[in-house]
Formats: C-alpha cells, structure tokens, sequence
C-alpha cells in the first residue's frame, strides 16, 4: 500500500536524499511492496511548524519533525535538544537521541502523549558562524548580528554580547549580502544550499552545537499498528542504516561546501581561547535555564532525565571512538546491536 | 439582526486596522533600533507575523464576506437568467457556511489544545501564542455566519451582490 | 477511482464552481478538503485544515504584503501624484500626446511608490484622466492610458504579485524586486513611444498643447516631485544598502509613505481611514484566497497532476521557449476570466514542477508571469483595472471606451512580452550584480 513520507528540507539535502528518498526504495522492496512511502519534500505536503500535528493527524505517515517549533508539545525533546553544547561530535548526538528517544520511559511517555510512534533521531553538522567580517576574539562578537535559531543559541549570542536576529533562513543570503547581518549560524552545508558561499567571506571554526532536536522518522500511530511486526523490523534495520549514513552525507556535503568556498575565497579561522573560554562558561551557566524552562513546562523531574541523557552521550562518545566513522555498514552494525536489536517490534509502539 | 451584525464585523475590520497601523510602527522601530543602536526589539518577528498578522487577516473576514468583497469571478455569471443567479448564489452561500464552519471546528480545536499545552513558539524570545490561535475560530466563524445572513438576506429578495467591482485585489 | 483521476475531476470541478460565482478561496477550500478525503480520509483532510492557515498566515515574509498595500494606498488616498504628472505634463508639452505620455510617466513613479496595479490605476485615474478631457483627448486613448500604465505598479518594485511569486516558488524577493526595474521602464517608454506616434498619425486624438514652458514654473513644480526619490531610495535603496529585508522594507515604506503625506500637510483623517480599510480589505481577501491556494497546492500534490501535466508538456518539447510559450497562452487566456492573484496562485502549483524540470530561471519566469498578470488586468471580460478606472470616474467614460482604448497598449505589451523572452538579460541583468 501506499504511504506519505513528509520531510521540509529539499530532496536534495542529505537528510532526504538517503534517509528518505533512498530509504522509502529500499523499505518498498523489502516489504515486497507492502509498505510504499511516496516522499514529499520540501514542505509539499506539511509546513515546518505542522509536521508533528500532521503525522498524528494521518496527513503523512512518516515525517521529520523540528522539535523546537513545538516547544510546549515536546518539553523533554526540548530540553534534551537544547543540550546542543555538552558534546559537540554530531555522530554521537545522533546515536545517543535515537537511543534516548526509543528507550526513556519519560520521553516515550512524550512521544505517545503527542500521537506519535518515535522511530529515531539525526542530527546536522556543527553550526558554524558564518560571516561577512572577520571574527576570531570574543571582543571581535561585541554588537555583532547573528541568524541564530532560537533557543540556547540566541541565548549565547546574547551571553557573548551578540545580538541574536531571528530572521528564516530564506532570508539569510540576502541579510548577509545587504549586511543587516553579520553572521548566519547554521551547518555549513549552507554555504551550497542555501549560496551563502556568494556572500560569506569567513568562517569559524567554533562548533556552536549542532541541532537534533525532535526526530527523523516518527510515525503515525495507526499506521505504525496496522503494518505487521516484520515489516516494523525492516523498518528498525533501515532506520539503523540510514541513521549513520546520513551523518556521513552531511559531513561530506559541508566539507565539499567548505572547499568550494574556501577556493572562492573564504577564510576559515578558529575561535581563540577568549571566545572558546566564552562558549564553556556558558555551557555550565545554560544548564540551569534550560531546567528552569522544563520545569515551567510541566516536566516533573528535570535533573533526572538530563543525568540520563548525559550518560547515554557519554556512552555513544566511548562507543564511536572504536569504529570507523566513515563506514556506513560499521555505523549500522552499532546501530543494530546496541539500539534496534534490543527493541521488540511485536510490542514496540503496539501497547 | 443586520444592523448588529454589520456594526460587531466593522468593529473587528477596524481592530484589524490597529493591527496593520502597529505592525508598520513596530517594524519600522525595530529597523531604526537595529541600524543606529544596534538594538533589535526582540520578539518584533514572532509578534508580527502571529499576533499583528493573523489580527489583520482574520478580524475582518466577517466583513469582506458580508460585503461581497471576496475575489470571484462573475463573467458568466452576469449571463444567467435571474433564477438561476439566485440558485448559484443560494447554493454558494451554503457551501460558503459549511466549508467556513469546517474550518472553524477545526482551528477551535487547535485553539483548545494550543490553549491547553499553552503553546509557545521560539525564536530569539519565547512567545505565547495560544491567543493568536483563538482569532482563527473567531474569522471563520463570524465569516460562516455571514454567508448564513446572505443566504436569509438573499431568500427575502435583498441585495446581496456590490453592483459594481471596484476592486479589492491587487 | 485512482487519485490522478481525482485530481482531474477535482480542477474540473474548480472551475465549474467558479463559473457560479463561489469565491475563489471557498471553491480552492471546499475542492481540496473534498478531494482529500476521497482520496485519503476526513482525518487527513481535517490536518491539511488545522496544519496551514495557522502557519501560512503566521509567515513574516508575508508581512510585506498588507505593508506594501498600506504603502500604496495611503499614496492613493493623498494625492501623491499631483506634483509630479504637472512637472512631466509641463515638460512634455510640445510633444504630440504630451499629457497621456506624461501620464505614463507618474503611473511609472507612482509604481514605484506602491506595491499594487489597482491602487495605482485609483490614483492616477482621478489625476490625469479629467486633465486629459479637459484637453480634449479622445476618450479612449485618456483612459485607455491610465488603465494600461497602472499595471506598471506590479511591475516596478516594490510590488504585491513579486512578494507572493517569490513566496510560492521560493525565490528571493529582493532579487525580483530588482529584475522588475528595466521590464518595467522598458514598457512605458515603448507606451510612450507608441503614444507619439499615433498622436503624430492622428492629431484629432490629442490636440497640441498651447502651454509654454515657463523656467520658474518648471523650477517650483521640480521640488514637489521631491517624495518620488525619497520613496524609492527609502525603500529600494535600503534594501540594497543593507539597511533592512526586503521584508521589512514594507514597514518602512509604509511608514515612509505617511510621513511624506504629512510633511505635504496631505494627511486628512478621512484619507488615513479610506487607506487602511483598503488595505485591511486587500490584505485579508488576498490571505483567504491564498489559503485555499496552498491547500489546494497539497490536494494536487497528493494526487499526482502536477506531476502527469509535467510529463505531457515535456513530451511535446522541453524547449524553454516554446514551455514558456504554452504557458504564456494559458496566461492570456485565463487571464481574461481570472483576476491577477487567483490566476497565479491556481496555476503555480501545477506549473511550478513544469518549470523546474525545463530548468527555467524562476526570476526571468517571474517577470514574464507579472507581465502577462499585468495584460490580464486590461482584458475583458474580467479585467480589474478597466472596472477601478470606470468607477474611479463616476461613469463618466463608457467601459467599451476604456476597454477599446486598452488595445494599442495590450499589443504594445505583447512586444514587450517578446523581448523579455527574447532576451532574459532584460530582466537578469541587475540581478546579476546582486548575487556577486
Ligand atoms: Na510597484
Ligand atoms: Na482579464
């Protein structure tokens, strides 16, 4: 039968083409036919905001999902995603969202609540300043615009006295160009997909966190009930497969992105000890608002689950640092092993 | 009845009126603040484009419905003979009132639940926005009772059609 | 029934709706929620509801869209224009058909103070038609002249239709903004080119001016065209200074706008209240057709027709210009039934994908589809501007004068239309310098 699979970013992006596109091929054939997504991308079929409401609403019945367009729905997504500075390695902030996603009882609590069968998790590239001027020193940061997106982010910006601009990212070459911006703050691979190579003379090096809030796939749950137990499997080991091989994509796209503008011209230079000094300090001071936060949100027990999420990462850190980041059967074996296999697909979003 | 109802839309249409007049002031600060002081206010996105312009866009739908000033287009219409213009717009009306009360029943229920998680959106502020919500109940709502009064206007033999286009759109 | 089918069924079913008059918004709302729940189930039909009007109107890159209209309208309601028609007039006056060329003119400048055709039609059509009667200009060729001129103000930036193109297809307003310039000058100097010669052919159509041109007189009348470039260097100029988005220049020039009105002592509370209700008007029935757009853009995405036309048309060429020629047709066809925006929102959904497999440049399309809006604004039967200019004078002119007045201008936008194909530096070049 055929199904929606929905997804904001274009088609040619490196969390669509693989896990997406390729993935919907792939599941087809091996279901024999019986699950068939048809993709919709670049907001074709659902906006940004309206992704969770649509896949719990049956509009698709796999979907992407922001989570910081829907802070309120989600407050233990949020608080966990917004823990974009206490491991900076995207790869092990994958893994480790995926596993917190599927296995904290408080978070599939969450998920359930919100009409949706949690499937696993991403996370883009490193966000790096990307600049018309030259910025290296926490004084050179002084006044300066950034497109920040939202959250912690605009919550540095202000501690390193920057001014955080929340502007979408449609707007950002043009902001960039004109110069009412200094700097966007996004994965690099915007430099290609969204021509920022045109207009940004530098880059720094700083990893400003990277995003994985919300999830890659989550489904919709009487579709995610009505498939058979093996076609979830074959969903489980895909899932695992493209969940590296989209980190691999990612960065191949940004360092291809990077040179490409570097050869055009652009400085890549790294943050010194002021600016770096900046970013830890607030990393300790920002976790005492993110659990203030939560817990206006309702979240009963917030130093609890940030306690657990700091292990999973932990754990991911020690896993990955003993296998080849740049193989994707590697990545998925991990992935199976330590996450997918463990999960029960007769049981696993059915109870 | 018709008298009411025409003074509670032209209310709304000029709430909506203070919406564009304060988005224009805000956005116009917001420039101003940022290239002389450096000084965004915050929040000027967000409150523009949740608060001003679902204001602006919702509020007076009542009236452009009641006033027959939704885009249409009435080429052949003009040709019908006049039992059939009064069955096209009789049939219109309805139709109008169903769809609009669809869309209401549904955004309300949108409403109550962003009400209920108290929905927020980030951006470089966090802002409220369940109230915002509660506006798209309210337009289409007063919108599909609108097209209600019509389809009652219409069936007593008044005029419900401006006479001439003069022109809304751009 | 397979959902291809459906989608058929469902743009059949459109236009059958549209030819009883439902308004455009609740036909595209009422097809699609249909049509989704045939095709999928009322679940999903009830998402497309609650998921896209909240966060389409909740957009801010559709603020500029009641900004511009303010901005425009508040010029209107004014009398913006005055100043500067009189100065052209006066400069223009030993030129056969100097008033409908200098009406060209303040219809150009005013575009440029506006982001909407109708306001602009509104204003001029107040100013220079009862000048050029009082001179005993043919009828036709007075109003004909302001109903054509005012579609500059789609045009020449900033502009309504480029806001909402560039939303739908994802290109940067800016850009449009900027490739709009040269089209735009281009089509009034051809108008005015062709105003010239037919006055010369045929002096009974314009009789020559007797006013001598006076040095003080041209002097005093210079200062009072003064709010022109302050608009356009306020709003073109920062945007490209890098002072604010081509999304925040809507606030600045409507607030630019108003402050000239006062500065001008022009500003009456009555002209403040008439603005605002336009734009209120404007703004909140372009949103509810716009709404049915994008949803109906889902029930056609859904079903599969944008996909089978791109197909069909590819099949018969995937020549650029001969997929731009087609589509030009199904413009200036449509055109003369459906008004500027609903005709672009309904067709872009099913074009879009069209377009893009030919590897059309989307800006140098914008422009041609602005241009050939503008030619629809003029065709009967449904053209919007010859109503405004009809209204806009009471009656006084008969709407067949008007609409055989708009001929010369339609076919002169015709040849305009065949340059910009011809040549898509005409529209890319400015932009040009904008991406490096
Ligand atoms: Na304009
Ligand atoms: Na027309």
């Amino acid at each position: 039968e055929s199904y929606n699979a929905n997804h904001f970013f274009a088609e040619r992006h490196s969390m669509v083409r693989g896990p997406y596109v390729e993935f919907a091929e792939k599941v087809a054939k091996e279901t024999g036919g019986e699950v068939k997504f048809t993709v919709f991308s670049a907001g074709s079929l659902l906006p940004p905001a309206s992704s969770l409401q649509g896949v719990r609403d049956g509009v698709a019945q796999v979907t992407y999902h922001a989570g910081t367009y829907t802070p309120s729905e989600l407050p233990i997504a949020n608080l966990v995603g917004n823990m974009a500075f206490y491991n900076t390695d995207p790869l092990v902030m994958a893994f480790a969202s995926t596993e917190f996603g599927l296995t904290n009882p408080e978070q599939q609590a969450e998920w359930k609540a919100n009409g949706v069968v949690f499937g696993g998790g991403y996370s883009t590239s490193e966000y790096f300043m990307q600049c018309n001027t030259p910025i290296r020193t926490l004084e050179d940061m002084k006044g300066k615009r950034l497109r920040m997106a939202g959250g912690a982010w605009s919550r540095f910006a202000e501690f390193v006295g920057a001014v955080p601009v929340s502007i979408p990212s449609s707007e950002m070459y043009t902001g960039l160009d004109a110069g009412s911006l200094d700097c966007a703050v996004a994965a690099a691979d915007a430099l290609d997909s969204f021509s920022l190579k045109d207009v940004v003379t530098d880059l720094n090096t700083l990893a400003i966190g990277n995003y994985y809030a919300g999830f890659e796939w989550g489904y919709n749950v009487p579709f995610w009930q009505s498939i058979s137990a093996e076609n979830r499997r074959v969903l489980f080991n895909q899932m695992a497969y493209y969940l590296g091989q989209h980190r691999i994509e990612f960065d191949k796209d940004v360092e291809k992105a990077v040179t490409s503008a570097q050869n055009a011209g652009m400085t890549v230079t790294e943050a010194d000890a002021t600016l770096k000094n900046a970013l830890a300090e607030f990393v300790v001071a920002d976790e005492a608002v993110l659990i203030k936060t939560a817990k206006e949100r309702g979240v009963k027990d917030p130093e609890t689950i940030l306690t657990s999420f700091k292990a999973t990462i932990d754990k991911w850190d020690a896993l990955l640092a003993n296998v080849d980041r740049h193989d994707p059967d590697a990545l998925a074996q991990l992935a199976r092993a330590e996450i997918y296999d463990l999960l029960d697909e007769k049981t696993y979003g059915v109870d | 009845m018709d008298h009411i109802f025409r003074k509670l839309t032209h209310g709304l249409m000029l709430v909506g009126g203070l919406g564009i007049f304060l988005m224009m002031a805000n956005i116009t600060l917001d420039v101003v603040f940022k290239v002389f002081w450096n000084a965004p206010i915050q929040g000027t996105v967000e409150i523009s484009s949740y608060y001003y312009m679902v204001a602006i866009v919702m509020l007076p739908m009542a009236m452009v419905e009641y006033d027959d000033e939704q885009i249409s287009v009435d080429l052949l219409f003009n040709h019908f003979p006049d039992w059939l213009k009064r069955a096209s717009l009789l049939v219109t009306f309805l139709a109008t009132a169903i769809m609009l009360s669809i869309m209401t029943w549904r955004t309300g229920l949108d409403a109550v639940r962003a009400f209920n998680v108290g929905e927020v959106v980030m951006g470089s502020r966090e802002i409220i926005v369940w109230p915002a919500r509660c506006m798209l109940p309210i337009g289409f709502g007063l919108a599909a009772v609108a097209a209600m009064l019509r389809a009652i206007m219409l069936l007593r033999g008044r005029a419900v059609t401006k006479l001439q286009d003069t022109g809304s759109a751009v | 029934m397979s959902m291809l089918m459906i989608g058929w069924i469902g743009v059949g079913a459109l236009f059958a709706l549209l030819a009883f008059r439902m308004s455009i918004g609740i036909a595209l709302m009422l097809v699609s929620f249909v049509g989704i729940s045939v095709m999928l189930n009322t679940t999903a039909a009830f998402g497309i509801v609650s998921a896209l009007p909240f966060s389409f109107i909740g957009d801010w890159s559709l603020t500029a869209i009641p900004m511009f209209l303010l901005m425009g309208f508040v010029a209107a309601n004014t009398g913006l224009t005055t100043g500067a028609f009189d100065l052209l007039r006066l400069l223009l006056s030993r030129v056969p058909g100097g008033l409908a060329s200098a009406s060209v003119g303040a219809c150009g400048l005013f575009a440029a103070a506006s982001g909407s055709s109708i306001a602009t039609t509104a204003a001029m059509a107040r100013i220079a038609v009862p000048e050029m009667l009082r001179a005993k200009y043919h009828p036709s060729l007075a109003t004909g002249v302001v109903a054509a001129s005012g579609t500059l103000g789609s045009l020449i930036p900033p502009s309504i239709l480029m806001v909402l193109y560039g939303i739908f297809t994802e290109q940067s307003i800016g850009q449009l903004f900027i490739a709009g310039v040269i089209p735009g000058v281009i089509s009034a100097l051809i108008y005015m080119a062709m105003i010239t010669v037919r006055c010369i052919r045929n002096p009974s159509l314009a009789p020559r001016s007797v006013e001598v041109f006076e040095m003080d007189k041209f002097l005093r009348l210079l200062w009072s065209v003064w709010p022109f470039p302050v608009l356009i260097m306020g709003v073109l100029g920062g945007i490209f200074g890098g002072f604010f988005t081509p999304t925040e220049a809507g606030g600045v020039g409507a607030f630019l706008a108003i402050l000239i009105s006062i500065l001008r002592r022009a500003l009456t509370w009555d002209a403040m209240r008439a603005a605002i209700r336009q734009t209120v008007v404007a703004t909140s029935s372009i949103f509810f057709l716009s709404i049915g757009a994008i949803m109906f853009t889902r029930f056609m995405g859904l079903s599969g027709v944008p996909r089978s036309l791109t197909d069909a048309m590819l099949a018969v060429s995937d020549n650029k210009i001969i997929i731009i020629l087609m589509v030009a047709a199904l413009f200036v066809i449509l055109g003369m039934v459906i008004d500027s925006i609903g005709l672009m929102l309904l067709t872009l959904p099913i074009l879009l994908p069209v377009l893009e497999a030919a590897d059309i440049n989307l800006i140098w399309f914008g422009i041609i589809t602005i241009k050939l809006l503008e030619i629809g604004l003029v065709t009967p039967p449904v053209g919007l501007n010859l109503y405004v200019l009809h209204s806009a004078l009471s009656g006084k002119v008969k709407l067949g004068d008007i609409i055989s007045g708009t001929t010369w201008f339609i076919a002169m936008d015709l040849l305009t239309l065949i340059l910009l194909i011809a040549f898509p530096a005409l529209s890319l070049f400015l932009p040009s310098f904008m991406a490096n």
